[in-house]
């Protein structure tokens, strides 16, 4: 069974089709990309399935369930996390801080009203820092952070609650390909150890094609083509409508 | 973060202050300073919605209102015993607050602040001219009080051990997990969400529970000169509140009450030479907003701390 399945979704700004008809499944485990030109849907696909713009039509399963009509709270609960395209932190407090908030929700502690937060869930906090590279960092305010770093504890928020699919959107956004590469190593080896499936939106061909183990193309709103790395390289239409345009 | 050992000598010796005060002070700086006391623990409960969650609210002085009014009808129109009519007024803030925050949470900025200042307008307007059941603006006075709370020193002690208690609630509310997600809603309401808090029903809960301390301050108050007025509800008090959190510093915990004593203080003094004080209340919003932006403790605790850890 699918992990995601997404059905006929649509979303339509004023006159424009932003999602036109999307159907998708991504498995569990499985590291894919979603790639096409500024404008395609990549962001609002994201934005319709953690439930932060509502569907104009269509059904989203997770794990079989129907989280169509969720809030973005209620599906982070269900298990899908989400990075963001330009860092969204709490910008005033601490990359601890940042994180063993996330993990506090997490855990469902929202309305627990009388615990010393301070000493809550230190050694997890710690751990995620470490999975993502920021343990020496942890006291620094998210905002000081390098550029880099910030996309990191961006990430680090999201794996705070334990996401089965991680949404990525473009994790290398403003970086130099080298600390590209590491980020997305780095997410790639993540996943790996938790068994967690990853979708991410990117620019960089040759990150899409090294790290993917499948690519999902769109194009005004739809999803154009799909398949492996190998398959959507030979693909005639991408390379037109797509990799022409970038080579 | 102040480490906790220095926090447990700086509540210590506040308690001492307030325990010794009396012992200072004549009847008038006694009744000032239990004054001060109800204002600080209704601008240090209004921060936790204006600093630790971002929400300007305009008609705070309803609820306030609503705890006096309770139990000043309370007092006169029933028999029932003072603890259970001082009991439920925090009660009846907290349902106000419940009702008007309803309608009002999914509003944001200008829109949520105008929509509370319209809100504690009507209430200002019920117990202005409702004169069968509120006297309208002859107020409610000569509320009946127990011998030893209309002793002067008696009322203070009552109140420092209520506004303690509060101010120590407050306290481990904005330490909680619950008091986290507030400030994740102020900083990044949008990640909060995606972090799993449901923004607008945390937005909800803080407003009702100000909504009780809100209460819980104006019957404090009423207690304090036996009497209740139409003005605890309107929107001149509001900002009042508004500019004691703002003038201590609305990121801070005690910055607040800092500021309903300096603004208690001022309004008591200026108010004895002049009949403008609020010329001089709007000079302060000048001065906070043109060079104290964090407020006096917001400034000087910024200071004391090492630079990376400045925001």
């Amino acid at each position: 069974m699918s992990l995601l399945r997404v059905e006929g979704l649509k979303k339509a700004f004023g006159g424009l089709l932003a999602v036109d008809d999307v159907n998708l499944e991504i498995q569990a485990g499985e590291m894919s990309s979603i790639i096409g030109p500024n404008g395609a849907g990549k962001t609002t696909f994201f934005n319709l399935v953690t439930g932060y713009l509502s569907k104009d039509s269509g059904r989203v399963f997770f794990k079989g369930d129907d989280i169509s009509r969720l809030s973005p709270p209620q599906i982070c609960h269900q298990g899908i996390g989400r990075a963001f395209q330009v860092s969204n932190l709490f910008p005033r407090f601490t990359a601890f801080d940042n994180v063993q908030v996330a993990l506090m929700m997490h855990k469902r502690m929202a309305l627990d009203f009388f615990s010393n937060a301070r000493k809550l869930l230190r050694p997890e906090t710690l751990k995620i820092l470490e999975e993502v590279g920021l343990a020496d960092q942890a006291h620094l305010l998210s905002k000081s952070l390098a550029h880099g770093d910030q996309k990191r504890l961006d990430i680090a928020i999201a794996l705070a609650s334990e996401p089965e699919l991680l949404m990525l959107d473009e994790p290398t956004a403003g970086m130099n390909p080298k600390e590209s590469f590491k980020i997305m190593d780095l997410v790639a080896g993540i996943a790996r150890a938790r068994g967690m499936t990853v979708v991410f939106i990117e620019h960089d061909m040759d990150i899409v094609f090294s790290i993917s183990e499948r690519i999902r193309v769109m194009h005004m709103g739809r999803l154009f083509a799909a398949g492996k790395p190998e398959e959507i390289r030979e693909n005639r239409e991408v390379k037109q409508i797509y990799l022409g345009e970038s080579e | 973060m102040i480490e906790s050992r220095s926090n447990w000598s700086w509540a210590l010796g506040g308690i001492m202050v307030l325990a010794v005060l009396p012992f200072f002070l004549s009847k008038f700086y006694l009744h000032l300073a239990s004054t001060i006391l109800i204002m600080a623990l209704f601008a240090m409960s209004f921060n936790l919605i204006l600093g630790y969650t971002g929400i300007t609210s305009f008609g705070h002085a309803a609820f306030f209102g609503v705890g006096a009014y309770t139990f000043a009808l309370l007092s006169i129109k029933t028999n029932w015993p003072l603890v259970l009519n001082i009991c439920l007024a925090p009660v009846t803030g907290a349902l106000a607050a419940f009702v008007v925050g309803y309608f009002c949470i999914r509003l944001h900025g200008i829109l949520f602040a105008m929509l509370t200042l319209a809100f504690s307008q009507i209430f200002y307007t019920i117990a202005f001219q409702w004169y069968g059941f509120t006297g309208g603006d002859n107020g409610i006075v000569g509320l009946p009080s127990p011998a030893i709370l209309a002793w002067d020193k008696g009322f203070y002690y009552f109140t420092a051990a209520i506004v303690s208690a509060g101010v120590v609630i407050l306290w481990r509310l904005i330490h909680s997990p619950f008091g986290y997600t507030l400030w994740t809603i102020r900083e990044n309401s949008l990640r909060s969400s995606f972090i799993g808090v449901e923004v607008n029903w945390h937005r909800l809960i803080v407003f009702t529970i100000t909504g009780a301390f809100a209460g819980m301050a104006g019957v404090l108050f009423a207690m304090l000169d036996h009497q209740a007025f139409p003005n605890y509800f309107h929107w001149s008090l509001s900002t009042e509140v508004l500019i004691m959190a703002l003038l201590g510093g609305m990121l801070t915990f005690t910055g607040p009450a800092l500021g309903a004593m300096v603004v208690t203080l001022l309004r008591y003094w200026i108010s004895s030479y002049t009949l403008y004080w609020m010329i001089f209340l709007s000079l302060i919003l000048l001065i906070i907003v043109l060079f104290l932006q964090k407020g006096i403790i917001g400034t000087i605790t910024e200071r004391m701390k090492p630079p990376e850890l400045r925001t």
